[in-house]
């Protein structure tokens, strides 16, 4: 085996991240408050991680108003699902292999 | 660590957050009050599929919005999957044709009276609401789900194993009681939320650009 198939996204492999990116790979999107809330980050780390993984192309941002306030609507990107997958199999390999 | 089982765990939690603003319990209960009338005037029918089909979801999403979504944020979550063509769905569509074929043929040659069907009808609806109610449960991983599928089965079959009520009350009862309770409910409920979750200052409306 290669160490490609360890090969661990280090972007998702945080855990404030993970959490972001398992909570948009249930639903098709989200906006910040609820992910605040399901997350339990706040709207400082949550903005930095997100900022991250939207540089990545695994998040896609849309911005929006509603009733004149800026509302903003968040989204697993086809890239940021398939990163997620792959992270799993990583993750199920890993443990796979360890010895009893 | 079972990761299957954890993303489905999140997945229902995510379900539960919509579900404690009591509008599936309201809707319920609008649909179990309101079905007397179809009985009563079955003229009517087409007028109330379009009331539901039409104007729930959309009536729902209004509500969600204003009530719903500034509270516990917006989340939209996933659809099922549309049915495949298989040869069982396909087989139990037959079936379910056949069956009313036979019904309405014994029915009309007096081989079935028809109070026989009003009085067993609830017992049928009893039966029926276990699907909703196996479906929540997958939904939220609550048990309590069950809860409602178990009761109306119950009920269903006591009201049509009883002969103190007229037939064509029968129905009137079990509708209305099961429609006033799930109204109240959800009524408690919503009552409930709106109690627990304030409205959140999101940070963003101090910001025009984030």
């Amino acid at each position: 085996m290669s160490s490609d198939d360890f090969e661990i996204d280090k972007l998702i492999h945080e855990p404030a991240r993970l959490k972001i990116m398992a909570q948009l790979f249930v639903v098709i999107e989200a906006d910040f408050i609820f992910l605040m809330r399901q997350t339990g980050l706040t709207w400082g780390n949550l903005s930095s991680h997100m900022s991250k993984l939207e540089a990545a192309g695994y998040v896609e941002v849309r911005k929006e108003f509603l009733d004149k306030k800026p509302h903003t609507v968040l989204k697993l990107a086809p890239k940021g699902r398939d990163a997620f997958n792959q992270y799993r199999r990583a993750m199920d390999q890993v443990f796979k292999d360890l010895p009893d | 660590m079972n990761e299957e089982q954890d993303l489905k765990k999140i997945e229902q939690e995510s379900y539960r957050e919509l579900m404690q603003d009591g509008s599936t319990e309201i809707m319920a209960g609008l649909f179990f009050l309101v079905f007397p009338l179809l009985i009563r005037e079955p003229g009517l029918a087409g007028i109330f599929v379009m009331f539901y089909v039409l104007f729930f979801p959309q009536f729902i999403e209004v509500v969600r919005k204003k009530y719903v979504y500034p509270r516990i944020g917006y989340v939209k979550l996933r659809e099922e999957e549309p049915l495949k063509l298989t040869a069982g769905y396909v087989v139990t569509v037959f079936l379910l044709v056949a069956a009313g074929i036979v019904l309405v043929y014994a029915i009309s040659i007096d081989f079935i009276i028809l109070d026989m069907i009003y009085r067993w009808v609830p017992a049928f609806f009893g039966v029926i609401m276990w699907a909703p109610s196996v479906y929540l449960k997958d939904k939220t991983g609550q048990n309590r789900y069950y809860l409602f599928g178990a009761l109306m089965t119950i009920t269903g079959f006591a009201v049509a194993f009883t002969d103190f009520l007229p037939v064509e009350v029968v129905i009137m009862v079990y509708t209305l009681s099961w429609g006033a309770a799930f109204f109240v409910l959800g009524i408690i409920r919503a009552a409930l939320f709106i109690r627990k979750y304030p409205v959140i200052d999101s940070p963003e409306d101090d910001t025009s650009e984030q």
